[in-house]
């Protein structure tokens, strides 16, 4: 016996820490039934019986205004789940109170998940909990998923619903002016099913509706374009969204007492976060901020990690040898395979452990919508959508994130721009060769002050060149191959909240460091191989390494470049991260990897003619240059175009060899 | 200065930070519409602008205690009624 419960609700409310509560660790993602858009699930196990958890993507109402809402509509309504977790934001009841009445419409059994009830404590907000639970007959339990809170009474209460072990009578709204018409239209409806919801929706006239009502019950074709004639869609609605706010506000009236302005902090705080002088330059110091603590406090483990790998490699050589294994399998095994491993950990690794916590940091706060905000005026004047710059923070942690991130863009001219333009911000799998060139080739000051600062400094400008690319590249397809008239745009700006550093710490690195690191790990090993063997065989007493660094090299150096780089680059297209210890791997022939540190690193690149001009180019060519194997795999999934899939991978790749191009001929003069 | 306002119909988009009115009329459509009213944008519910910005901005709104932020564009679709 197992059951399927769902989550739904507003976005904001903390939905998908619900669904991590409860999970736990056992989660996957599946896809929605009839889509290739993923899903997140998850069990967990009550009282013997297994509990199928699916989080539906947060949604301000079920009509189809956007693919996320259509998905989540979709999956309540025809998949029938046996249970509807609507969770609710204490803080925004009476919004959230008229997503749980278009819930009801599709689905009767229903547990109202009151989240975040710290908050709503520390907000001055006091809930009648038996007042609500009589008004709405929904059971309600409160939860601080992040606390773990509420958590096993949720899970009872579940049980229990589902054994229908509760008989109060659920709220049924009454749209007293609407019988008539629905009333009329039943009778013209001819089969027996889903009457009642079918001729609401006809009064809507939610097109989106019925294209997914065709797709599960294809028998029941019904010409509706005669009856939608009659209609007055908008008066239905606006009369429908009237009287369920009129019932919650009655009901919030009776149940909740707001002691204070709730969002008297918020308010506050916002006066200065996106005021227009202070709001911008803020955005860039936090930024600062971020890069300034990730890049002094990552090079201690880094070097830690690069000393013990080395002496533990040392010690499995020695064993090896021992064991009187061949030397050159040895030399594969030690020189090829783990010391490409183990240089990509270490570089990779102890950054990411920072950075990651610090961004979601920001993003726990509510900070994201705001970035949204500052950057709205100059997204606009570029022809992209208000939200892309949601879409682009996403892109730090990942591209292919960032991607997927570009559904809650609704317009599909305005969701391809973000989507060929996402790759302009530079993904985890970048981050640590900007953090390790900037540290290194960029702390020649004699004051060590500056040799603090200036390496943040030159990451932070690296941001900023990617920003501005973004924007320049988006205007140039708004008024070229994508020209169109800019969509609507609404933007909810949510409470600050106070993050949970513990949760955060925790979470940031199961999901994200470790994915990564995961994902690294699988295109070190391959690549190490590859290429040791590459720079070991030779063809006329030259590595083949050599032959096709030899080859790439005339246009390496055209844009300030080297054969060997173009080569890493290329290499490195299943992921990012391993292109900087390739180029090392390769530099030191015979595929010896003989750095120890970071430091290392830089003099194995200076012997190998590299400059400060180099190191600027390298770190714009990486900014600008073609997305990932992944990133590029899940364009093609998401705009189901080949066209768009090769666009987004020769975009990039032109501008980056032109800006090179550029800044090689500047450098030129020095 | 308030008392004066009061009653005074007006567009979203040129009422002052720091005032409050009643949404009277929309013009927004389909599902503009739709999503602005589930955001508490329909005609009888009442709106507090928190921030006003220029023209190109964005302006802050509250709105069943939710703060929403509209472009012109979209603030310039209601009507208001002054408190």
């Amino acid at each position: 016996m197992n059951y399927e419960v769902a989550l739904a609700g507003n976005p904001n409310t903390g939905k998908s820490s619900i669904f991590n509560a409860l999970t736990k660790l056992n989660q996957h993602t599946g896809n929605w039934p009839g889509k290739t858009v993923s899903s997140a699930r998850g069990q967990y196990l009550y009282n013997d019986i297994i509990y199928n958890v699916v989080d539906t993507p947060g949604a301000y109402s079920l009509i189809g205004f956007s693919e996320e809402e259509i998905i989540a509509r979709d999956y309540i309504c025809f998949n029938k789940p046996d249970i509807v977790l609507a969770v609710c934001d204490a803080t925004t009841l009476e919004r959230n109170l008229n997503f749980v009445f278009s819930v009801l419409d599709y689905h009767k059994k229903i547990i109202i998940v009151i989240n975040m009830i710290d908050e709503a404590e520390k907000h001055g907000i006091s809930i009648n909990r038996f007042g609500l639970l009589y008004d709405l007959g929904i059971p309600i339990v409160y939860t601080n998923a992040k606390n773990n809170i509420g958590i096993n009474e949720l899970k009872e209460v579940i049980q229990k619903h589902i054994n229908n072990e509760y008989d109060f009578p659920t709220i049924e709204i009454k749209y007293d002016q609407l019988t008539d018409k629905v009333n009329a239209l039943k009778s013209k409806l001819t089969f027996t099913e889903n009457k009642d919801l079918l001729a609401k929706r006809i009064l809507d006239a939610d097109e989106s509706f019925f294209k997914s009502y065709y797709t599960y019950y294809p028998d029941e074709k019904i010409n509706i374009e005669f009856i939608r004639e009659m209609i007055t869609t908008k008066a239905n609605r606006e009369y429908v969204i009237k009287t369920n706010y009129k019932v919650s506000k009655a009901i919030i009236t009776r149940n909740v007492i707001y002691n204070k302005d709730s969002l008297e902090n918020t308010k506050a705080v916002d006066k200065i976060l996106t005021s227009k002088r202070y709001g911008i330059p803020v955005m860039f110091a936090l930024l600062f901020l971020i890069f300034f603590i990730t890049i002094k406090l990552a090079n201690y483990p880094s070097e830690l990690l690069f000393v013990s790998f080395n002496y533990i490699g040392e010690k499995i050589r020695i064993l090896l040898v021992l064991l009187n294994l061949n030397s050159s399998i040895i030399a594969f095994l030690i020189d090829g395979v783990y010391l490409t491993l183990t240089n990509v950990i270490s570089v990779m690794l102890p950054p990411m452990a920072i950075f990651f916590p610090l961004f979601t940091f920001l993003e726990d706060l509510g900070y994201l919508p705001r970035i949204a905000y500052n950057l709205d005026n100059v997204m606009k004047k570029c022809g992209c959508h208000g939200k892309q710059s949601l879409t682009m923070c996403m892109g730090f942690g990942c591209n292919a994130t960032g991607v997927i991130g570009t559904r809650i863009i609704d317009s599909k001219r305005e969701r391809l721009i973000a989507i060929l333009t996402n790759t302009f911000v530079p993904c985890n799998g970048r981050f640590p060769l900007i953090f390790a060139l900037a540290s290194t080739f960029f702390v020649t000051f004699s004051s060590s002050f500056l040799n603090t600062i200036i390496p943040s400094l030159i990451a932070t400008s690296i941001i900023i060149i990617g920003i501005i690319i973004t924007l320049l590249i988006s205007k140039f397809l708004a008024s070229t191959i994508l020209k169109g008239l800019p969509s609507t745009f609404t933007l909810e700006l949510p409470p600050y909240r106070k993050p949970n550093i513990i949760r955060i710490l925790y979470n940031s690195f199961i999901n994200r460091t470790l994915m990564v690191l995961k994902r690294a790990v699988i295109v070190a090993i391959p690549a190490g191989a590859i290429i040791f063997i590459l720079a070991n065989l030779d063809i006329n007493g030259i590595a083949i390494t050599s032959h096709i660094g030899n080859f790439l090299d005339p246009f390496g150096r055209l844009i300030g470049l080297d054969g060997i780089i173009i080569l890493a680059f290329l290499l490195a297209l299943p992921a990012n991260e391993i292109a900087l210890p390739l180029m090392i791997m390769m530099y030191t022939m015979g595929g010896t990897l003989a750095s120890n540190s970071l430091g290392g690193y830089q003099h194995i690149l200076i012997d190998n003619g590299w400059t400060i001009f180099t190191a600027i180019n390298v770190l714009l060519f990486s900014l600008l240059h073609f997305p990932c194997s992944t990133t590029l795999l899940t364009i093609y999934k998401e705009t189901k175009s080949i066209k768009w899939t090769f666009v987004s991978f020769i975009l990039p790749t032109i501008t980056a060899i032109i800006v090179c191009l550029f800044t090689s001929f500047i450098f030129s003069f020095f | 200065m308030k008392i004066d306002m009061e009653g005074k119909r007006m567009k979203l988009c040129d009422l002052s930070a720091g005032h409050r009115a009643y949404i009277n009329n929309s013009s927004a459509n389909g599902l503009l519409n739709e999503r602005l009213m589930s955001l508490g944008f329909f005609p009888g519910n009442m709106i507090e602008a928190i921030k006003k910005s220029n023209k190109n901005g964005l302006s802050i709104y509250e709105i069943s205690k939710t703060l929403i932020a509209l472009r012109s564009e979209e603030s310039s679709l209601f009507e208001v009624d002054i408190i």
